[in-house]
């Protein structure tokens, strides 16, 4: 049997591996809560019905102007500031296009790394600007950063989707030469 | 603390947790959570997705806690309902690519060779393998899957589940050696 050192060297260090990375553990927390998704008492199974009846109706109608809300979870933050809520909804959207051609194109990670280094990087000063957001709320400030934040990520995946065409067009011209 | 005592306390959250209570919700998820979400970010390396995955998973399990009837631990059991709400995820975002192994050479290791990387340099390297590999090495080396529970789980056969787990070893290990390269 293959001497498996890898195995061996996971399993004595699990702890540190299940603790390495601090997440905004309290964040998802009050995501969790603030869903309204957990088990309700007995009691109240006819207003959750009734709330559920209005959900359906309120999802059939916004959801032909949503466009990735799974994207955002600070999208409640900026329903309560209308001034910003057009603008959020464009960067959204651009964003969230420009992620679903590198999905089709199916652009690998090992690829261009440093791009996806640079995504990253961005992710997780996103997630300082969510928890900048619970302590704060929705000030001006933050709403730029967050705006900023989504310019300099539909930023760099246009980079991507630009890199992956000449990537591609460079294949193209060394097969035609072999 | 006697494991019978665990055991007590555990039913009493999980009775608590049934009938709707936030705080006993909020025990239980400070228990879990830090682990689910490690079990998560190295199936799924990036940290708002995995962070979306932890909030999904825990909705279900407080959704389905009534359901847990004790066959296998309560931590067990979240980490199932975690794992499996991360390969749906996986699926849905695009079919998982299971690469052919001709073009990576075998790397064996050397009795006598000794792991000289860090915690945070594997764990690191592990989440820049690809999609592939990379679930099939995490489902393997530390959630203690066999080829044939992960065979199942993501309906490939047997035989690939073990070809991606030594190709995705081999990867990591070339991965490590060219870190110490750079030394």
């Amino acid at each position: 049997m293959k001497n498996n050192r890898l195995k061996e060297f996971i399993d004595s260090n699990r702890k540190d591996f299940d603790e390495i990375e601090s997440p905004a553990l309290n964040f998802v927390w009050n995501e969790i809560s603030s869903d309204k998704k957990t088990k309700p008492s007995k009691s109240n199974y006819l207003l959750v019905i009734v709330a559920l009846l209005f959900a359906v109706v309120a999802v059939l109608i916004v959801s032909n102007r949503q466009t990735s809300q799974k994207l955002d979870r600070l999208e409640n933050y900026v329903l309560n500031s209308p001034q910003y809520k057009n603008e959020h909804h464009k960067l959204i959207k651009t964003v969230s296009d420009k992620e679903d051609q590198i999905q089709t194109q199916n652009i690998k990670e090992e690829d261009f790394k440093e791009i996806f280094e640079e995504l990253n990087e961005l992710e997780r000063n996103h997630s300082f600007i969510q928890e900048d957001f619970q302590k704060y709320g929705n000030t001006d400030e933050l709403m730029r950063t967050l705006f900023k934040h989504y310019e300099r990520k539909s930023k760099i995946l246009e980079i991507l989707l630009l890199e992956n065409e000449k990537r591609k067009y460079n294949e193209h011209i060394n097969h035609r030469e072999i | 603390m006697l494991k019978t005592e665990l055991k007590d306390e555990n039913q009493k959250m999980i009775q608590q947790c049934i009938k709707g209570n936030s705080l006993a919700q909020k025990k239980l998820y400070d228990k879990y959570s830090l682990a689910m979400y490690h079990t998560i970010i190295r199936m799924l390396p990036y940290r708002a997705e995995a962070e979306d995955i932890l909030q999904d998973s825990f909705v279900k399990v407080f959704r389905k806690i009534e359901s847990f009837r004790g066959d296998s631990t309560l931590g067990a059991w979240i980490k199932t309902i975690c794992i499996n709400t991360t390969l749906k995820h996986l699926r849905k975002q695009s079919p998982i690519q299971y690469s052919t192994q001709e073009d990576i050479p075998d790397f064996e290791e050397s009795p006598s060779s000794e792991l000289k990387y860090s915690v945070k340099t594997i764990h690191e390297e592990m989440k820049k393998l690809p999609k592939g590999s990379r679930v099939i090495l995490n489902l393997y080396l530390f959630e203690g899957y066999t080829h044939k529970e992960i065979a199942n789980s993501l309906n490939i056969s047997e035989s690939t589940s073990k070809s991606q787990y030594q190709r995705g070893r081999t990867l990591l290990q070339n991965q490590l050696k060219s870190l110490r390269n750079e030394e």
